[in-house]
């Protein structure tokens, strides 16, 4: 039991990797109030305490707030084959848009950002001999103003903000083949 | 003398991008280098240097620190490269900002983002910064580039070499590959247009090379990945319904598919794909649903250009790292398949 | 994070849906999680619960959590933010500057007024504080010092080891019996 505890008391400071004693202390009770005591101790050195929370244990009540929610906060898992995962390849792809949207693009090398500021750049990087509108985005939050949605007479905002959220896919996409090429 | 006059057009353009650079110029190159390490290095051709750099990049363990820039917005990113048992493993990370982190191994790569569901996707690409002409067949890319030792530098607090890749023709973007002359790992990399201006610049500001590979690595390597997102497949069965009749040289088509934009209400698109080897370009075709005032609109970021044609019921778009008459040539070859 | 650090190892297994192992990491933290809450919270009614709130949280972007930074910044950053969106639940502003986990320590909230706590939860913690305090007080030598290099000090078994001039296992057997002579003074407090 001695050594058990120096054991224990050893782990608290990363200074032994003892996977059975981290297994039992994950379903002992008796020892998990020892590990916090333990805790408590080094947080009151240091004066890392809230008063008068000190002494209470919230660790059950956000165990059960977590079983409680268990499915949302799934865990995923190494290769869990698709099929596997109820109904899995349906939710895989609906999700999909939502995630490349946020990040998986972003990511990627040449990330292409925001064509919502659409603006006419006079400063063209491109020698444009082609005599066609050039257009060039500017990141979000940078100093140059998009030009006004009025200036675009005929078009309406909406139809402008559609056709933006499609060219902004377009790129998502070809970001996304890049990443599967054969 | 033609090459002479290429040469000294790239030293101006340096100097004026940033003047701030010291670039040792021309003739001095060979005066400066005395003893027999230099010799040895100075008797390496611009294509045994790139070939070098690519073997570099793929086996030595490694720690970069690289600014990327484009359009005045420098974002700063790390890369953390290492080889596991005979396997490539490279971890990238965003420094600024929220958390947005890659790790590519094993054939796959998978994504964790501050606050989201992390997820995997399979990739055989490498898609790391400097991964494009760490692939590229610089012996068969002969067709569509040259290169030239430009003169040596300081990157990173190390000796480097620059090496031009110059575009043989107006078709593609020419870049500017400088390496560490000790280790031959890239430190920087320019993209240029016809007019000798940097559209993007890659810059490493810390290497770190190990003789092992970084713990934090071998740790994630043992590591389990999230779970692995099937992306829907392309309509492989269909026979294409689009072609195109013109190339740049060099470039061959890879790709000819329908499938379905899963970022946008799963529109369904042709969709065709060409690449040289360092860039890599897709098409898409479709059905017209916004029409737009014009009838061709062009968007640059950097060296990505988005092409968009409209044309009676079919909506064309071009997305590549290419220059705009390239994707206005590949829009006007782009033809329903008999 | 190192393989011997007990967040990674506690982590891993959490990611690979032992789900109770959280609670370890609860017990471990939830008192600096409260600590750091109060600096924001003016009510400490409410510190059980936004404390329950900000693991609950945690628990849920574990899943990207990959251990580039230590546990403890990235939990750090998760209970700033969750203070944040309660004191703008509230109705309240949140402080305009971030308090940095390098600068928290002289950001002190804990000056700001504070609805009346209750009289005796207050006293009780100011007893065990004291216990513990005067327990180490009154260990011998070598063992508050090793422990208060551990503790306050942050320093591995090695580094004390170094400084002490003795072998490692020493210094963890020492660390070891000052947490027990401590914990024997503790234990009955907590437990009625």
């Amino acid at each position: 039991m001695q050594t058990d505890n120096e054991q224990l008391s050893a782990l608290i400071d990363n200074e032994v990797v003892d996977k059975p004693l981290v297994d039992e202390l994950i379903i002992d009770k008796m020892q998990q109030t020892k590990f916090a005591r333990y805790h408590l101790i080094g947080d009151v050195m240091r004066d890392e305490v809230a008063e008068p929370l000190i002494d209470i244990d919230i660790s059950e009540k956000v165990m059960a707030a977590i079983k409680a929610q268990a499915p949302s906060a799934e865990v995923t898992k190494l290769d869990t084959a698709v099929n596997k995962m109820p109904s899995a390849k349906r939710t895989n792809i609906v999700s999909l848009m939502h995630r490349f949207g946020q990040y998986a693009i972003a990511a990627s090398v040449a990330g292409v950002v925001v064509v919502t500021t659409l603006m006419t750049s006079p400063s063209v990087v491109e020698n444009n001999d082609t005599g066609l509108e050039v257009l060039s985005t500017v990141p979000l939050g940078g100093a140059v103003t998009p030009v006004s949605l009025q200036a675009n007479n005929s078009k309406s905002k909406q139809a402008l903000k559609e056709h933006n959220e499609r060219l902004e896919a377009l790129l998502k996409d070809h970001q996304l083949q890049l990443q599967l090429q054969p | 003398m033609k090459l002479k006059l290429c040469f000294r057009v790239v030293i101006t353009t340096l100097f004026i991008v940033s003047s701030h650079f010291v670039f040792a110029v021309e003739e001095n190159v060979s005066v400066h280098v005395n003893d027999t390490y230099a010799e040895k290095k100075k008797s390496l051709t611009a294509i045994e240097y790139l070939q070098l750099m690519q073997k570099a990049y793929k086996e030595l363990n490694y720690e970069l620190l690289y600014l990327n820039s484009l359009q005045n917005q420098v974002e700063p990113k790390q890369l953390i490269h290492g080889v596991i048992g005979g396997q490539e493993i490279a971890y990238f990370c965003y420094l600024n900002g929220a958390m947005r982190e890659s790790l590519q191994f094993a054939g796959k790569i998978s994504y964790f983002e501050q606050g989201l569901q992390a997820y995997s996707l399979q990739a055989k690409h490498d898609r790391s910064v400097f991964a494009n002409i760490a692939n590229f067949d610089f012996v068969d890319g002969q067709s569509g580039y040259e290169y030239i030792i430009l003169g040596k530098g300081r990157i990173a607090g190390k000796e480097s070499i620059a090496i031009r890749m110059a575009s043989k023709d107006e078709y593609r973007h020419s870049y500017i590959i400088w390496l560490d002359v000790n280790s031959y790992l890239p430190l920087r990399l320019d993209t240029l247009n016809k007019s000798n201006l940097i559209l993007e610049q890659v810059i490493v500001v810390s290497l770190h090379i190990t003789e092992n590979v970084n713990p934090w690595l071998e740790k994630l390597s043992r590591q389990q990945l999230p779970q692995l997102l099937h992306i829907p497949q392309a309509a492989q069965q269909q026979a294409p319904q689009w072609q195109i009749n013109w190339l740049p040289t060099g470039f061959k088509v890879v790709k000819n598919n329908q499938h379905k934009l899963v970022m946008y209400k799963n529109e369904p698109v042709s969709y065709i794909m060409l690449t040289d080897g360092i860039v890599s370009v897709s098409i898409y075709i479709s059905a017209k649903k916004i029409t737009l005032d014009e009838k061709q609109k062009i968007i640059q970021r950097g060296a990505t250009v988005l092409y968009t044609y409209q044309n009676n019921d079919i909506e064309v778009n071009v997305v590549g790292d290419i220059p705009v008459v390239t994707a206005k040539r590949l829009i006007e070859s782009v033809a329903k398949v008999d | 994070m190192s393989e011997r650090d007990l967040d990674f190892q506690l982590i891993q297994r959490i990611q690979n849906g032992e789900q109770q192992a959280f609670t370890l990491l609860v017990r471990k933290y939830q008192n600096r999680v409260a600590n750091i809450l109060t600096r924001y919270l003016r009510n400490n009614g409410d510190l059980a619960d936004v404390t329950q709130e900000v693991f609950i949280k945690v628990y849920k972007s574990l899943p990207s959590f990959r251990g580039e930074s230590a546990f403890y910044t990235w939990l750090y950053r998760i209970t700033v933010n969750t203070a944040k969106n309660y004191l703008t639940s509230q109705g309240r502003r949140p402080p305009s500057a971030d308090v940095d986990v390098m600068e928290a320590d002289s950001y002190d909230g804990s000056e700001a007024l504070r609805e009346a706590d209750d009289p005796e939860s207050v006293l009780r913690s100011q007893e065990i504080k004291h216990v513990i305090l005067q327990t180490i007080e009154q260990l011998p030598a070598e063992l508050k010092s090793a422990i208060t290099l551990r503790e306050l000090e942050g320093m591995s078994y090695e580094e004390i080891a170094n400084i002490e001039d003795c072998p490692i296992g020493t210094v963890r057997s020492r660390i070891f019996r000052a947490r027990d002579a401590i914990d024997k003074q503790l234990k009955p407090l907590l437990e009625n």
